[in-house]
C-alpha cells in the first residue's frame, strides 16, 4: 500500500516536472517584419506565423502608426498557419504597433501584440478599389434555422412544464 | 443548496480561468471583438450546459439502470425522469445561448450584429455541433417528461451520449482529423466525459433518489463493485 502511494506520488512529480504548460491555443511564433526589429524601408505587408493552423473567420489585424492611424489596408489572408495583412501609407517614421485578434482552430480567440520600427517614411496610401473591411454574409437559411431552434427549445420547455404539473385528482 | 453549488462552481471556474490564463483578454483599442460580456458568457454557459448534462445523465442512469424496476418505472424512477426532463431543458437553453455567444465570439462581432454575418456563423463547426446538441436536448426534454418505462429511459441514455459527444468533436484535439494522435486525444476525451458524467451524475442520483434504505444498499454495493474495476476517474 505504502509502495503504491510512493509510486503514485513519484509519477505525479515526474509528470508535473517533465511537462511544460499545455499550450491549448495557437501561439504567435514569428512575425515579418520581426517583433521589435528596425527597418529602413517600410514593409508592404505584415505576416503573422502561428504554431498551428488558425481559423480564417473572425481574424482582425490592426497596424497603428506612431500617430495612431491604422495603416492596414485591403483584406487580410489566412493561409494555414500564417495571417497576412497588407499595409500601405506608412508615412510616419517611428514605432508601429501590431494588434491582432485571431481565432484558434478550436474556436478560442487570442490576442497578439507586437511592434516594429521604420526609419524611412514610405509613400502615401494609394486608394484601394473599394473593398469593405468586413463583408456581410447575410444568410436567410441560417437565420431561419436559428429561429426554429429557439422555438423548438421554447416548445420543449412548455411541454416539460405542462407535464410536470401534478394531475388533478 | 443548488444555487450555492452553482455559485461555487461558477466562482471556481472564473478563478481557474484567470489563474490559468484562459480568461478573455481585453482587446486593444481599434479591434472590435465580441465584447467582454459575450466573451465571459461562453465559458459560463458551457459550465451550465455541462452541469445540466451531468444532472440529466445521472437521473436517467438511475431510472434506467440503478433503481429497481421491472418494465414500468416506480415512483422514484418517475421522479428521476421528471427531474431529468427539467435538467435537459436547462441543457437546451444553455446550448442555444452557447451557440449564439460562441458564434459571436469566434466571428468577433457583437450579438446585435450577428444576423448580418449569419452565413459565416452557419459554416463554423463549433456552431453546427451546438445546433445538433440543441435539437437533441430539446427532444430529450420532451421524451423524458413523458417517460414511463425503463426502455424509454434507456433510449434516452443513447440520446444523452450523442448530445454530449457532438461539441467535444469540434475542440482543439479535432483539428487534424486524419492523424493518429489528435484522433486518440479526441476519443479519450469523449470516453472521459462519458465516464465522468456517469460517475458524478450517477452517484448524485443515487443519493437523491435512492432514499429507500434497501434500495440504497443494493444499488450502492452494485455501484462500488462496478467502479472498483475501473480507475477512480474512469
Amino acid at each position: 500500500m505504502r509502495r503504491i502511494a510512493a509510486l503514485l506520488v513519484a509519477s505525479l512529480l515526474v509528470l508535473v516536472g517533465s511537462t511544460g504548460t499545455a499550450a491549448a491555443h495557437a501561439k504567435l511564433e514569428s512575425m515579418t517584419p520581426a517583433d521589435g526589429s528596425t527597418h529602413a524601408a517600410p514593409p508592404t505587408e505584415v505576416v503573422l506565423t502561428f504554431n498551428e493552423p488558425v481559423g480564417s473567420t473572425g481574424a482582425e489585424v490592426q497596424v497603428k502608426s506612431p500617430k495612431g492611424t491604422n495603416v492596414s489596408t485591403g483584406q487580410l489572408k489566412v493561409m494555414d498557419k500564417t495571417v497576412t495583412q497588407p499595409v500601405d501609407g506608412l508615412v510616419d517614421v517611428g514605432k508601429y504597433t501590431v494588434d491582432a485578434r485571431i481565432v484558434s482552430a478550436d474556436g478560442h480567440p487570442i490576442t497578439v501584440a507586437a511592434s516594429f520600427t521604420i526609419t524611412h517614411a514610405g509613400h502615401p496610401a494609394t486608394p484601394v478599389a473599394g473593398s469593405p473591411p468586413t463583408e456581410d454574409s447575410q444568410s436567410n437559411v441560417v437565420v431561419i434555422i436559428a429561429m426554429s431552434l429557439v422555438m423548438l427549445v421554447v416548445v420543449a420547455l412548455a411541454i416539460v412544464i405542462v407535464r410536470r404539473r401534478p394531475a388533478p385528482q | 443548496m443548488k444555487t450555492k453549488a452553482l455559485a461555487t462552481s461558477v466562482v471556481v471556474m472564473v478563478v481557474a480561468l484567470l489563474a490559468a490564463g484562459g480568461a478573455p483578454q481585453p482587446l486593444p483599442a481599434g479591434l472590435t471583438g465580441a465584447g467582454t460580456a459575450v466573451s465571459w458568457a461562453v465559458p459560463v454557459l458551457r459550465l451550465l450546459a455541462d452541469l445540466a448534462a451531468i444532472a440529466t445523465g445521472g437521473a436517467v442512469l438511475a431510472a434506467a439502470w440503478l433503481l429497481p424496476a421491472t418494465k414500468q418505472l416506480d415512483a422514484q424512477g418517475l421522479r428521476a425522469c421528471q427531474d431529468a426532463a427539467v435538467a435537459a431543458g436547462i441543457w437546451a437553453v444553455a446550448s442555444i445561448g452557447g451557440l449564439l455567444t460562441t458564434a459571436s465570439a469566434i466571428l468577433g462581432v457583437p450579438l446585435s450584429q450577428l444576423a448580418s454575418r449569419a452565413g459565416d456563423a452557419g459554416s463554423l463547426n463549433q456552431v453546427r455541433a451546438l445546433a445538433v446538441a440543441v435539437v437533441l436536448t430539446a427532444f430529450l426534454a420532451v421524451l423524458l417528461s413523458g417517460c414511463r418505462t425503463v426502455a424509454t429511459a434507456r433510449a434516452a441514455l443513447v440520446l444523452i451520449a450523442l448530445a454530449l459527444a457532438g461539441p467535444l468533436l469540434t475542440g482543439h484535439g479535432a483539428i487534424a482529423r486524419t492523424e493518429l494522435w489528435p484522433v486518440l486525444a479526441t476519443a479519450s476525451l469523449v470516453v472521459h466525459v462519458f465516464c465522468a458524467t456517469a460517475w458524478i451524475g450517477g452517484l448524485g442520483a443515487l443519493i437523491r433518489y435512492g432514499r429507500d434504505q434497501a434500495v440504497e444498499r443494493s444499488a450502492a454495493s452494485r455501484w462500488c463493485a462496478r467502479s472498483r474495476s475501473a480507475p477512480p476517474d474512469c
